[in-house]
């Protein structure tokens, strides 16, 4: 049961992180709406692993994945501060506007 | 419902309302604030569910570093305005039907699990990540590089 409810709070985490991309033009606030899809997916893979016997291989997965995502905020942080520095502000209209 | 459901829901919950806030909010400190509390309240629910290390790895080095690090960023940028009303509420829609469908999706598919049919073990893949350390130094040495190799490339730009 507890397994179903984590699955169902993924899903609506899922739902509220692509309606914050969708919605957003700022490219920060696009990063955090990618956080919270990947809170989803965690929470997602920790639900499953409820009806599975194997805790230290989702243990481990989980740990790849949290370090994966701290590399790629860094990164993406990078980025933006470039597109910042080069562009002048990280407004994704704006920007879409420029390569046409 | 054992204590442990009742404090499931609750958690549950103050997630989505977290998550919501961080979308809605119009200054990006508060955004990023609430996606810090977001991870508070998942290393909580991960420790309600048995994962007690992942939790206390959740709140210290995600909430911790990571979070604090976007909002230190997002002090540093002005707010860009939204999308146009009407684009929002198809947006709302299109997110709400996802939702609603894929947790159809994954609670039916449990069924379809337990009923007997076959699935991925992850007992393959704890013993391909325990038994072989060489994949988490690959792991590592192509995750250092990447930033590395993005960090020269900002340099370089930042210089000229």
């Amino acid at each position: 049961m507890m397994g179903v409810g984590l699955i169902i709070l993924s899903s609506v985490l899922l739902g509220i992180g692509a309606y914050g991309i969708v919605t957003s033009r700022n490219l920060l606030r696009m990063l955090i709406s990618i956080e919270i899809i990947f809170i989803a997916s965690l929470n997602a893979l920790v639900g499953f692993s409820l009806f599975s016997d194997n805790k230290v291989g989702v243990f481990i997965a989980s740990l790849t994945a949290i370090s994966m995502a701290i590399v790629e905020v860094a990164v993406a942080v990078s980025i933006i501060i470039l597109i910042y520095k080069l562009v002048g502000n990280i407004d994704s209209l704006e920007l879409k506007e420029m390569r046409e | 419902m054992g204590i442990e459901g009742l404090l499931l829901v609750i958690l549950g919950i103050l997630s989505a309302a977290s998550a919501i806030g961080a979308v809605i909010a119009k200054s990006l400190v508060y955004s990023a604030f609430s996606l810090g509390m977001l991870g508070i309240f998942m290393g909580a629910i991960f420790v309600v569910s048995g994962y007690l290390y992942l939790g206390i790895f959740m709140v210290a080095v995600y909430s911790g570093a990571v979070v604090i690090f976007i909002i230190l960023i997002a002090m540093m940028f002005k707010v860009t305005p939204r999308m146009s009303r009407r684009f929002s509420i198809t947006a709302l829609v299109t997110s709400l039907v996802v939702a609603f469908s894929l947790s159809l999706i994954s609670t039916r598919s449990i069924t379809f699990f337990t009923e007997g049919l076959r699935y991925l073990s992850l007992e393959e893949l704890s013993d391909f990540v325990v038994r072989r350390p060489a994949y988490i130094y690959l792991v590592s040495f192509t995750l250092a590089a990447t930033m590395i190799e993005v960090m020269a490339l900002v340099a370089k730009v930042v210089r000229r």
